[in-house]
């Protein structure tokens, strides 16, 4: 039987659906009579769907004209 | 102008003919990931330089691009291998196994479980239910971003990597040069990091 800190530890597994049918039946089954949980794994849930919606930083403008003026001279130089 | 750039088609266009919109729009998009993989990879002291001779690579090799990955990716990797190669130069292949295990060991599994396995006090209840509401306060928008850039270098570009550039995670760990089960262990402590953070934002906003 999975105890409350095993559910922790698969939650990732779980949402990302990597675990095996029996470890996923018995995380289904503690979430079933287990209220902590079931929170824990909606909100980790929600964190994972959240960070879908940012992106990654882009470099400010002058540090990407920096960058293209460093590329086309190498380019150049390589050529 | 950059519509033509998101298609790849019209951006590999544009960059083998060395067209200055092309390589801000291929900077502009791929920079701050290539840091991040760089950065995981050799450390943060020559990142840059790094990044910097991979895209040297990429135009050079943009005709050998065979569209069989999408350009990110095929970009990613060539990041990969500029860091790996200078490693292997340097024979500092030892560092970045120390970093990973360095990583694996920090942060593990706080004390939120008793001996028997159950939950020291019950997580808190947020009152948010959609990532908008989450994302809706600029103040927690801003703590998130602010914990993704403090994590650890590798946790960082797996978390990256995975959420915000949806890679597969078997693309990403071979990236990143780790084997996967290393690399879900380092997705789900990064995640965990930003549940904390929303978690500590919710507990603070609760007991005002
Ligand atoms: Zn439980």
């Amino acid at each position: 039987m999975f105890k409350c800190k095993d559910i922790n530890h698969h939650t990732s597994d779980y949402l990302d659906k990597n675990l095996s049918l029996w470890k996923r039946m018995n995380v289904r089954l503690h979430l079933f009579m287990c209220g902590p949980c079931r929170d824990f794994v909606r909100q980790f849930g929600l964190t994972r769907s959240s960070l879908q919606h940012l992106s990654t930083p882009a470099p400010t403008d002058d540090k990407i004209d920096a960058a293209i003026a460093k590329l086309k001279a190498k380019v150049k130089e390589n050529q | 102008m950059s519509d033509r750039f998101t298609d790849e088609r019209g951006l590999i266009e544009g960059l083998s003919k060395g067209e200055d919109e092309a390589y801000r729009y291929a900077i502009k998009s791929y920079q701050g990931i290539m840091l991040y993989v760089a950065t995981s990879i050799v450390g943060n002291a020559i990142a840059e330089e790094i990044v910097q001779d991979a895209w040297v690579s990429v135009i050079k090799s943009l005709s050998k691009f065979e569209g069989r990955s999408s350009l990110k990716t095929w970009i990613l990797r060539i990041v990969s291998n500029t860091a790996k190669t200078r490693l292997r130069k340097e024979s500092r292949s030892v560092a970045m196994g120390d970093a990973l295990d360095l990583e694996l060991a920090q942060g593990a599994q706080q004390d939120q479980f008793d001996e028997s396995g159950h939950w020291v006090s019950p997580p808190t209840s947020w009152h948010f239910d959609t990532p908008e509401a989450i994302l809706s306060s600029e103040e927690l928008k801003e703590a998130i971003s602010q914990a993704i850039t403090q994590l650890p270098a590798l946790q960082r570009s797996v978390l990256t990597l995975k959420e915000m550039e949806d890679l597969e995670m078997d693309e990403i760990c071979k990236i990143l040069d780790i084997s996967e089960s290393n690399g879900r262990v380092l997705l789900h402590r990064a995640r965990s990091r930003i549940y904390q953070v929303i978690d500590n934002f919710e507990n603070s906003k609760s007991h005002v």
